[in-house]
């Protein structure tokens, strides 16, 4: 099978298995699934598609494959966030976590289930860095800038559209054409690093393809950022689909406690449209697995007006895709390397 | 960039009541405690997760039995020879005599089933944590579950005893005229003895499942207690063959009662007397209680201990006792 259609059957969802009912999967609990029961494809897919359902749903997946007996099994369980051993619970910020198990830990305050990012949990009192000092006009540093701000404020996505070739707004664009996905964030004071991430999801299916920008970005104060992408032609099957954005910032080099995530989302339909230059029957030319990323930021001065361009100009980024900043489900290759590693691990574990 | 140091902290943590939040805070300590989270969560995590009690259960059958060469044939053969190696020895050999007239071999069968029952229990809970440690490394399984599912194993065990036990009573009753099986109400003490015997078993196995986490010298001797445990106890002789002298060994004992009881039931052999059978109840009940406090004190800190050890030691069952 031809990478094309192995790509093109990924993003269409038809892997052969059956989808599962994500939303429910948030209480937490393991669920076992076996092969040819409740999915026929490869369980790495599977695996996928729970890693990303588990982030839509502000989770973690984490999975473990069994098998032995001529059977294979395959479970998934969605843990509210991974923590580095020695940080606050990412989900309300306490720092008295217990130790629920070796490589789990519960926050004491909201009850939540922390999977070890660092491995064993070792039980004992770990120091939080000390905050490097930021020039806040008042005095106050920037986490107490942005704790002061309800959630929201500080950072937002202004607008996300979909644009067509001809740069206008679009709702319905052709599969033939370049399609670009434009989002606006703005910040209301300085960010020293924020991360934009773009999931194109189909309703039935879950997100057929996560990209993230290769950039970090950056606001020297209150600051309009532009991100575009441009999503190569015949890329996206003929479907509705949906975008999310979603900004993950920081306002000082102090993780905790100053990590906010907004997002936003739009809608579009690509129909079907026969690629130029190509005879009935011929096969769709390969897509090329390139986006293209572009940023400019717009600071605002002091009493609010914009200036185009300063501070920070514009900068344009290419990914491939697979690569750090894109990622298209199902990649046909490098699967083998990690089957063999897993194959290892279930020898462990035989008696 | 930031970097985290870790100092070690010798005492727990205050608990949630005194939890803060380290961006009101700034900078400041993460503690992480192993306090002990209570035989009641304990209990009520492992209820809710009580459905995954089967599919662990199978995991480990699945795992004991994938890679040898029998295969699924080691579960019907196991307790088929050791059957037939006891009743050759004991009933052939030292020509132990049944009460009753009883073949030789109907009076074991009634006994092994209640005494396998225990023994295993006990000892693959005390193996629970070597065999979920790949699960446990990945996914956050209710501790309580580790030892119980652990029991599925000793279950089928129990299953082809019994199977053996219905074979054989069916050819005397057919063969030679002859119905051992037990039908009278006398029947009802055997789920009795059966609910003692496993609340027994469960007990001392969260005992040795997380002492097996600290000493691994746990198994092995847990293997030679059992060992003799099972010959201090009337399995192998009838209780009536025990010498006076020796009566107090079978009267303190508190699995001669239950495994009397299932005899009873079974086939109408044992001796049951009111004394015995209380203290046997109680002697369960402090174990389940006690093994669920100390387990819930200490199965945390356990698990910490089973991955250090190699797994070119895995468990080397079926062969094994």
């Amino acid at each position: 099978m031809g990478r094309r259609s192995g790509l093109r059957r990924a993003l269409n969802g038809a892997d052969g298995g059956g989808d599962f009912p994500w939303l429910e999967w948030r209480d937490g609990r393991p669920r076992r699934l076996k092969r040819g029961k409740h999915y026929t494809g490869d369980s790495k897919l599977v695996e996928r598609r729970a890693r990303i359902a588990a982030e839509d749903l502000g989770k973690i997946a984490v999975t473990s494959k069994d098998g032995s007996g001529g059977y294979e099994y395959l479970w998934i369980q969605f843990v509210d966030a991974e923590v580095e051993v020695g940080r606050p619970c990412p989900v309300c910020g306490s720092i008295d976590l217990v130790k629920a198990q070796k490589y789990f830990l519960r926050c004491s305050m909201c009850g939540s289930t922390l999977k070890s990012a660092d491995g064993e949990v070792l039980p004992g009192a770990y120091a939080l860095p000390v905050p490097e000092p930021t020039d806040g006009e008042d005095g106050r540093s920037a986490s107490e800038r942005l704790a002061a701000l309800p959630s929201g404020d500080y950072g937002e996505i202004v607008r996300t559209r979909v644009l067509s070739a001809s740069g206008r707004e679009a709702f319905e664009l052709s599969a033939a054409e370049e399609i670009t996905v434009e989002t606006t964030i703005r910040f209301a004071g300085p960010v020293v690093r924020a991360t934009l991430k773009l999931w194109i999801a189909v309703e039935e299916a879950g997100a057929v393809l996560r990209l993230r920008c290769p950039e970090k970005l950056q606001a020297e104060g209150p600051e309009t950022i532009e991100v575009a992408v441009r999503i190569p032609p015949a890329l996206l099957a003929s479907r509705e689909y949906g975008v999310s954005v979603g900004v993950h910032y920081m306002v000082d080099m102090l993780q905790s406690g100053t990590e906010r995530m907004v997002d936003s989302s739009a809608r579009f339909r690509v129909r079907d449209a026969r690629l130029p230059g190509l005879e009935p029957g011929d096969e769709s030319p390969e897509p090329s697995p390139t986006f293209t990323w572009s940023i400019s930021t717009q600071a605002e001065s002091e009493d609010g007006r914009v200036a185009v361009g300063a501070g920070a100009g514009s900068a344009v980024a290419a990914a491939a895709a697979g690569g750090a900043a894109a990622d298209l489900d199902e990649p046909e290759e490098d699967e083998e390397d990690e089957e063999d590693e897993e194959d290892e691990e279930d020898d462990d574990d035989r008696g | 960039m930031t970097s985290t140091t870790r100092t070690e902290h010798p005492e727990a943590p205050p608990a949630a009541s005194g939890a803060r939040i380290a961006a009101r805070d700034g900078a400041g300590v993460v503690t992480i405690s192993d306090a002990p989270p209570g035989p009641v969560a304990l209990l009520r995590d492992a209820w809710r997760e009580r459905a995954l009690a089967p599919w662990l259960g199978a995991r480990v059958l699945i795992k004991l039995i994938w890679g040898t060469k029998l295969g699924p044939a080691w579960l019907v053969l196991r307790p088929l020879m050791d059957t037939l190696g006891k009743a050759l020895i004991f009933g052939g050999v030292l020509q132990v005599a049944a009460p009753g007239g009883m073949p030789y071999f109907v009076f074991l069968l009634g006994g092994m089933i209640a005494w396998r029952l225990f023994e295993r229990l006990v000892f693959y809970a005390t193996r629970s944590f070597d065999f979920y440690r790949k699960s446990m490394r990945e996914l956050d399984i209710p501790l309580l579950l580790v030892p119980i599912s652990a029991g599925a194993f000793p279950l089928v065990e129990i299953s082809v005893y019994f199977a053996v036990f219905a074979g054989t009573i069916a050819f005397y009753a057919l063969f030679m005229g002859e119905v051992y099986l037990q039908t009278g109400p006398k029947l009802l003490f055997f789920p009795v003895g059966m609910t003692i015997l496993v609340v027994a078993a469960l007990g001392l196995g969260f005992w040795t499942s997380v002492l097996n986490g600290k000493a691994r010298d746990t198994r092995l001797i847990i293997r030679y207690v059992l060992e003799f445990w099972l010959y201090l106890t009337p399995v192998v002789y009838p209780l009536t063959a025990v010498p006076p002298a020796y009566q107090w060994v079978a009267t303190i004992n508190p699995i001669t009662a239950p495994v009397e009881m299932v005899k009873t039931g079974l086939i109408g052999t044992g001796n049951v007397e009111l004394y015995p059978v209380l203290w046997s109840t109680a002697f369960a009940v402090v174990a389940l209680v006690s093994g669920l406090w100390f387990f819930s004190r200490e199965a945390v800190k356990s698990v910490d201990l089973h991955g250090a050890v190699d797994d070119d030691e895995e468990e080397d069952e079926p062969r094994g006792a």
